[in-house]
Order: structure tokens, then C-alpha cells, then sequence
């Protein structure tokens, strides 16, 4: 963070600096002068990204540092590029314009825009039930009846929360087709079609899987032909592991990918005092390649140079992608909106983001090791691309003196009215948690209070998070009512969803916890009185001491999916055999818990003399029930369909 | 249960009569962490139950001079697990009623810190009133009333571990002073902290870091609702909770240990 605050002060001063050394002729700005959405000059950002180029502290610090690149572009004409760090720190190797990144997410927007081309030649109806372009019984786990559309899952609205399970590989050997990668890993239906946002890798593999049935061609070939080729972007790859272009192949072996470590070093001075200082370094990941089964989603690598021709694409006048210039328009014209305003809060797959003066669309990327950005504005014509093998190095440094402040103020004004979030107080959730299933329990761990936001009013039912006038980011959210009675928070295509009754059902799950220590406490005391021989069980006591081991195990097991899900490299979910052990462990728990709980009861019924044996009885009764009623509400056993 | 009573009367009745001194001592300290917290930070008062905690079972078991509450039966007819039992709900009532009035002291406090704000106590009012935003759950209030009931059900354990000691093995009056007490019980946090710093020093954060985000993760997700409530019950049935265990193995040892 450190490293990045110093490149950021070191930007800003140079920008500074550039302002005040500009001559006062440069202040009296020729009209005619091309001007970027932000209002400045393109011939004073260009001058001042020169002169931040030229800092000593980043022509030091690019010998040492991972590689961020990236470029700014005017409908047709590349205006500036920037080449910092490298792509191999060990081996020194200075990023260039063949240096390939991976795009991630930004690779939907093709899935996207093969949607759109598939459109307008009349092969798909983006009201359609998706079914009709999938063989029959694809779906395993659809909860709802309802028709699923095209338009559905470009706005993130098919019903799925994110899938569960991993569905990388690690030989492409074993790789399997698009159609049989989709129906291995099907998440569970949680949400009604087209009414919540949950953002969905794998409903954007099953647009893929559309575009290959719709199309009679494999997706990465469709992708080839109808977006690379008449772009020209030979230096980009759609397949998993590269295998549609080996020169892309080669050049991201040569790369390394870097996270950020921070340790505090002691100088010592002159005068013999010591000076601490935070040291950051580029700690390397390895190559952090990955097979994706579900490649439409995230698999696109590629030069920085690709990435800006295909946004400029996205911008042109002669519409290069689309036969009719009204296909690119509607791309561009918001497929939901905020509220009943006229502010897109997505469109047809494209992020779209407010600015004081402009609104920009494009999309991000994250894979295991690379971070991507591309934004542009389709009115102005101006675009910014970035890539970088820093996950935490985000490559979007040059938006801001683009497109200017990330804020949409001009949506409040300056006495702005503040908005009451009191009638939707109560506790929600991001839907792309798992809501079904194994990892249930994760949404409960996740949730929080609104209770706290500065919102200011947009329009009914639309508001913006205020922090205050310094802070860079605010962020556009409207309330919808589902028709289950429960609110959503939505910005963009995610959604905060309201957990109804929440706290009764977080006690539940911290019941299930506190059972499971408190059976180990019980299981201790027990040996203690084992050992001097004073025990006197309770009827059926071995039954009685397996609940008190099972409650143990299933708490272990519910830890385990959070390890497993953390702990995997290059992996994005536990393997189907991780879940099902899992899952079995817990059905076998269950069913000891059960006959543990049914022990206690008749232990209670009997009244056998015992010390304590009421209380002991229906302790362990209870505690049994909670376990249980635990592991039915959180789906614990379930590893079929989460 | 009158009997459990009349035993109860018997340790105060003990305990008024020989340590007079001790019991200024620790009354002094803790008044002095109250008055702490009441002028600067309320939750500085959490040190005043700490004090008390771990002061009040030697407080109890040094009015004795056999150190194995042999002197009791000489006083009342009873037997070991009794006395055991007693014990354990005299330290545990005093402590619970004790924390529980600091805590509604605390919580008046905190509700008047206006008017007992020092700068420095702004300054953290401050950073705790910030807006928290989409997506982080917890407030800073909310983790302190958490804070509170996780150092009670830590000083309730340590209390538990201290009467085990005692009746499995019997403490000279030297190394079951008051100072030595409370020594130890910053010995032993420091002695955690020590095995922390070696543990993540030796096998790395990254191995470590999974099961902290699960801890973390609850503990969070446990402290946002009711004001850190329901995280606060969750410490507080660990705590009573061991010191049942210790309590179930007090009485075996006690019965087992020759007097």
C-alpha cells in the first residue's frame, strides 16, 4: 500500500510540478485544443505523464518494481503508453508492448459482444428462455420455473449465487468440454430470474456455451473470427492454456506474477540514531498459470496494445464488431438502470461508472496473479487500458486525469439532501456469496448492518454513499423490493440482499459453534471422571459420547471449507471429492447427533437416579437439537448443489 | 443447597477476619481503574474486574492456614465436594455480580462521554463515529463491549485454574500472594503473546492464515449485531463453561488428594 501511495505522491507531485512550470501561454488554452472528459488538455496530461515518467524515483523504481502498463487512447489514435516494471523482476526483464497480461473478467465483454453480433444477425433473442439454445435437461439444480433469458444473465440476474467448487485444471489432458465443465460445477439456483444481481463467472461460461450451440462453432474459433481477426489482434489468445496461439503461449511463460509484502527495516543514521522505515517488496508468485474448464469467463490474454484495439472498436464510429451501428449503441445504452432514473446501472455486460463530468463503460479483470482495467467513453471517444501482474498494483492510475474525479456529485448537488435508510435498516449480504449448500453458513459470516451509511438522495429509492468531499470514490446504489418482501441494495451488478431475521438464525450458527467446544470441555471432564472412576453415565452413554464427538468433527468440517477455500493455490473452490468428503462427514454426524439426541430424550423420560441427570439429560438434548437444526437450516450436508 | 450457603459464610466469615489489608489493597486498585476509566476511556475500567479476578481467590483461600480447606471441617460437617462447589460459586458469584455492575457503569459512562472526554478520548471517539460503509460490519462499539466480556471470561478461566491448583495441590501461602497472583497472570500473557510471535515467526503467516480468517470472520460477524451482545454471550458460555470443567476436576482431585 505504502509503495503504492508513494508512486501515487510521486505522481501527483510531478503533476504539480508539470502545472507550475507550465508557461502562462499554456494556461490560455487554444478552444480548438483537444480536451479530455476531465477538462484538461490532452497535450498537458500527455506532458505531465512524460514528466512523471521521468521521475527519478520511477525510472529507479521500474528496474525493480512489477509491471503496470498502461495507455490512453482517442478513437483511432494511441496518445500515450506507458511501460513500467517488468514482467520478471528476477530476471529483469522490462515490460513492452509484447508483453502479454491475462485480461480476466474483461473477457466477458466478448462473450458479450458475440451475444450482440449472434443479435443482430437474428440468431438469438435476447428475451428468450436460454433453454431453447441448450440441450435438454442441462440444468440439474434450477430452483425456480421461471423462463431465464439472454438479458437475464448479461445483467447478472440468471438466480446464481458464485459457483462452489474449482473447476481449474491442471492438465489440460483431462480438460473438459465447455458443455460438461458447466454442468460439473452448476451452482445452486438461489434467486428468481431477473429479479436479484449476483454476479456470475459461471453464468457468463454458459453465454459462451450459447454463442459456441447458436453459432456451430467452437467459442474460442468464433472469437478468433469474429472479434480478433477483423480487429487484427494477433497478439491475443481466447483458449485455456493458450493453445490458439502459441506466441501468446511463449510470452506469458516468460512472465512472473507479484503480490506486495511490507517488513520494517532499521537504518541507522549518521548521528547514530535509527531511522525505521516500511520496506515493500515484490514477492513473486511463480507464473500462477491456470486452466480454466469455464474459459469464456476469464481466459482471454493478451498485449496492451490488443486491449486498446479492441476498445477503440468499442468507441468507432464505423463500428468494426457490429454490421449496424445501432448494435453498438444499444451496447452502450444501459441494459438496467438506478431506480427510475435514466442512470444506466449496467449495460448488457459492460460496468458503467459516474464521473463529475463524463460516464464511462468497459469492464475489470482479476485472475490468479494479473489485474486488468479497460474504461471508455463512447460520446468523447476517449478510453484508458491497463494491465498489470501485481494483483495488487491496479492498473487504473491514468483514469483520473482522464475522465477526473470517480464521483457523482453532480447527481446531489452541493446542499445535498440526506437520505433515510431507517425503513430498509436491517442486515444484508452480498448475493454473490454462497447462499445454498456446503458454504451456506459463509453468507451468514459475511453479512452487515446498514445502519451506519451516509446516503444522500439521487431520486426515490436512489442514493449515493457520501463520505465526504476528500474522498475519491462514492458509489450510486438503488433499493429494489423483491417479490419474496426482502430489499436488495444494488449497485452495478451486484446486489446487497436483505437477510431476513437474521440474528435469530447467527445465533443458530454460533449455537452449532459453542456446542462443538462446549462437547470437547464435556468430553475432557468426562475422561477426568472416567479415570477416577466416578462416571455415571447417562442411558445409552456411548451413544451420548459419539453426538459429543460429532459435534467436534462437524465443527472441524465447516472450518475445513474455509481453509480449503483459502489455502488452495491457483485454484478458485474446493474439488468436487474435498466436498464430498465433506459433505458425508457431515451426514454421518448428523446421524449420530440424531440418535445422540434421541438418547438424551429417553435419558430424560426414564428418570434413572443419576447426579445431575435431568439437567445433564436435557444439556445434552439440546445441545443435540441445536446441532442439528444447525446442520439442516445451513445445509451442511449438502455437496450435491452448492 | 443450604449447606453450599452456610460454607459460602464460613470463607467470608474467614476472610473478613484475617485480611483486612489485602482487602484494601485490592478495593484501592480497583476504585483506581474505575476512576481511570471514568476520566479518560470507559473501557480502561476493564482492568479494575481483571484486578479483582485474579486477587480474589487467593484473597479467599489465604485466610486458611492448612491451604487445603481442612480448617472447614472443624467448622461445619461436610464433605469435599461441597466445599469444592462452594468455592467455586463464591469466587464466580463475586466476580459475575462485580463485572456486571462495572459494566452498567461502563455503559453509563460511555453513553455520557461528552462530558468526560479528554482529547485523547475524542480523538478515539472520533475514529470510532466514522461512517463504516458497504460491506464492514462492525463497529468499534460494538467490538469494545466485546472486548469487555472477552477479558471477564479470560479472568474467569484464570480464576477456575486458580482454585484447580489449589485443591489438587495445595498452595504455600508464599506463591498464592496476592502480588505473586497477579504477576503471574501478566507472566502468562506475556508467556502467550512470547508463543504467538515464536509460532508465526517459525511456520509463517500464510499457514496460519486460514483458520485466523475463520476466528476472525465470527468473531466479527458474531460482534455486529446488538451492540457485540451476542458475541459477548458466546465469551461468556466459554468461560462459565470452563470453569465448569474445572470445577467437574477440582472435585475429583480434591477427593483424590490425601489431607
Amino acid at each position: 500500500m505504502k509503495k503504492i501511495l508513494h508512486k501515487t505522491a510521486a505522481l501527483v507531485a510531478a503533476a504539480v510540478l508539470t502545472v507550475c512550470t507550465q508557461p502562462f501561454s499554456a494556461f490560455a488554452e487554444d478552444d480548438d485544443e483537444l480536451k479530455c472528459p476531465s477538462g484538461a488538455t490532452v497535450s498537458s496530461v500527455i506532458s505531465s505523464q512524460k514528466k512523471i515518467d521521468a521521475h527519478p524515483y520511477n525510472t529507479e523504481h521500474s528496474k525493480t518494481d512489477s509491471a503496470r502498463v498502461e495507455l490512453i487512447f482517442h478513437d483511432n489514435e494511441i496518445l500515450y503508453t506507458r511501460y513500467y516494471g517488468c514482467t520478471n523482476i528476477e530476471e529483469h526483464t522490462l515490460a513492452d508492448e509484447n508483453s502479454v497480461f491475462e485480461w480476466g473478467s474483461i473477457s466477458k465483454t466478448f462473450v458479450w459482444v458475440s451475444i450482440m453480433q449472434l443479435w443482430e444477425q437474428g440468431k438469438i433473442d435476447l428475451g428468450e428462455d436460454i433453454r431453447t439454445y441448450l440441450p435438454d435437461d442441462f440444468f440439474r439444480h434450477l430452483k425456480y420455473d421461471d423462463p431465464i433469458t439472454l438479458m437475464d444473465i448479461m445483467n447478472h440476474k440468471g438466480g446464481w449465487c458464485e459457483k462452489f467448487y474449482d473447476s481449474t485444471s491442471e492438465d489440460m489432458a483431462e480438460m473438459p468440454s465447455l458443455e460438461e465443465a458447466l454442468k460439473n460445477v452448476e451452482p445452486a439456483q438461489t434467486y428468481r430470474p431477473g429479479e436479484v444481481a449476483s454476479y456470475s463467472n459461471w453464468a457468463a461460461s454458459l453465454a459462451g456455451l450459447i454463442v459456441q450451440r447458436v453459432s456451430g462453432m467452437d467459442y474460442v474459433d468464433y472469437v478468433h473470427k469474429n472479434i480478433f481477426e477483423p480487429l487484427g489482434m494477433e497478439h491475443t489468445s481466447a483458449g485455456p492454456d493458450f493453445t490458439d496461439n502459441p506466441w501468446v503461449r511463449e510470452q506469458r511463460l516468460k512472465m512472473n506474477c507479484y503480490e506486495i509484502s511490507t517488513h520494517n527495516n532499521y537504518q541507522e543514521n549518521a548521528d547514530g540514531t535509527t531511522e525505521e522505515e516500511m520496506i515493500e517488496e515484490f514477492k513473486s508468485k511463480g507464473t500462477c498459470l491456470f486452466n480454466d474448464q469455464l474459459y469464456p469467463c476469464g481466459s482471454i490474454t493478451g498485449t496492451l496494445g490488443d486491449l486498446a484495439t479492441y476498445a477503440q472498436a468499442l468507441v468507432n464510429d464505423d463500428h468494426p464488431l457490429f454490421k449496424n451501428a445501432e448494435t453498438q449503441e444499444k451496447l452502450f445504452s444501459g441494459s438496467s438502470f438506478y431506480g427510475n432514473t435514466d442512470i444506466p446501472s449496467f449495460s448488457y455486460g459492460f460496468d458503467v461508472k459516474e464521473y463529475n463530468y463524463t460516464r464511462t463503460f468497459g469492464h475489470t479483470g482479476a485472475t490468479f496473479g494479473c489485474v486488468a482495467n479497460m474504461e471508455f467513453d463512447p460520446v468523447s471517444k476517449f478510453g484508458v487500458v491497463g494491465l498489470s501482474n501485481c494483483g495488487d498494483d491496479f492498473p487504473n492510475y491514468l483514469c483520473q486525469f482522464v475522465f477526473g474525479r470517480l464521483k457523482a456529485k453532480k447527481y446531489i448537488g452541493e446542499n445535498y439532501e440526506k437520505f433515510d435508510l431507517t425503513p430498509y435498516s436491517g442486515y444484508y449480504s452480498d448475493t454473490r456469496t454462497h447462499a445454498a449448500g456446503l458454504g451456506k453458513f459463509i453468507l451468514y459470516m459475511d453479512a452487515f448492518s446498514i445502519d451506519s451509511i451516509n446516503a444522500a438522495k439521487v431520486a426515490d429509492g436512489v442514493f449515493l454513499e457520501y463520505h465526504s468531499e476528500e474522498y475519491y470514490d462514492d458509489t450510486i446504489y438503488s433499493i429494489v423490493e423483491h417479490s419474496d418482501g426482502r430489499h436488495g441494495i444494488v449497485n452495478s451488478c451486484s446486489e446487497y440482499l436483505e437477510i431476513k431475521h437474521y440474528v435469530p438464525k447467527l445465533c443458530l450458527l454460533a449455537g452449532f459453534m459453542l456446542c462443538g467446544v462446549a462437547s470437547l470441555f464435556i468430553l475432557l471432564a468426562k475422561r477426568k471422571l472416567n479415570k477416577a472412576r466416578k462416571a455415571s453415565p447417562l442411558s445409552f452413554a456411548h451413544i451420548i459420547t459419539a453426538g459429543q464427538f460429532a459435534k467436534i468433527i462437524s465443527l472441524a468440517a465447516m472450518i475445513s471449507i474455509v481453509i480449503f477455500r483459502i489455502n488452495e493455490e491457483n485454484t478458485d473452490g474446493l474439488t468436487k471429492t474435498q466436498g464430498m468428503i465433506i459433505g458425508i462427514t457431515q451426514i454421518i454426524c448428523m446421524v449420530i447427533c440424531v440418535a445422540a439426541l434421541l438418547a438424551a430424550a429417553y435419558s430424560f423420560i426414564t428418570k434413572k437416579k443419576l447426579p445431575y441427570g435431568r439437567i445433564r439429560s436435557l444439556s445434552c438434548f439440546t445441545g443435540n437439537l441445536i446441532t442439528v437444526s444447525a446442520m439442516i437450516f445451513f445445509e451442511m450436508y449438502n455437496f450435491w448443489c452448492c | 443447597m443450604k449447606k453450599i450457603i452456610d460454607l459460602m459464610r464460613v470463607d467470608l466469615i474467614s476472610a473478613k477476619g484475617r485480611n483486612k489489608g489485602k482487602f484494601f489493597l485490592i478495593l484501592g486498585l480497583t476504585v483506581i481503574f474505575v476512576a481511570i476509566g471514568m476520566l479518560s476511556e470507559a473501557i480502561f475500567m476493564v482492568f479494575s474486574i481483571v484486578v479483582l479476578g485474579v486477587m480474589l481467590v487467593p484473597f479467599i483461600t489465604m485466610a486458611e492456614k492448612t491451604h487445603n480447606a481442612g480448617k472447614i471441617f472443624s467448622v461445619i460437617p461436610t464433605d469435599r465436594k461441597s466445599i469444592v462447589i462452594s468455592r467455586f460459586a463464591l469466587t464466580t458469584g463475586i466476580y459475575t455480580v462485580f463485572s456486571a455492575i462495572i459494566f452498567i457503569l461502563y455503559l453509563i459512562m460511555e453513553k455520557f462521554s461528552d462530558f468526560h472526554g479528554t482529547t485523547l478520548s475524542k480523538d478515539v471517539n472520533e475514529l470510532y463515529e466514522k461512517s463504516s460503509g458497504f460491506g464492514t460490519g462492525i463497529q468499534m462499539k460494538a467490538l469494545e463491549n466485546s472486548i469487555f466480556w472477552f477479558i471477564f471470561a479470560v479472568t474467569l478461566m484464570v480464576m477456575a485454574g486458580q482454585h484447580r491448583r489449589y485443591f489438587k495441590k495445595g498452595i504455600s501461602s508464599k506463591s498464592n500472594s496476592l502480588i505473586r497472583s497477579f504477576l503471574k497472570f501478566l507472566g502468562g500473557i506475556a508467556l502467550v503473546c512470547a508463543v504467538s510471535a515464536a509460532i508465526i515467526f517459525i511456520f509463517n503467516i500464510n499457514i496460519l492464515k486460514p483458520t485466523f480468517v475463520v476466528f476472525i470472520n465470527m468473531i466479527f460477524a458474531l460482534a455486529a449485531p446488538m451492540n457485540g451482545m451476542l458475541l459477548s454471550i458466546a465469551l461468556i458460555f466459554i468461560g462459565f463453561g470452563f470453569t465448569i470443567y474445572q470445577l467437574v476436576c477440582s472435585v475429583v482431585d480434591y477427593e483424590a488428594r490425601e489431607l
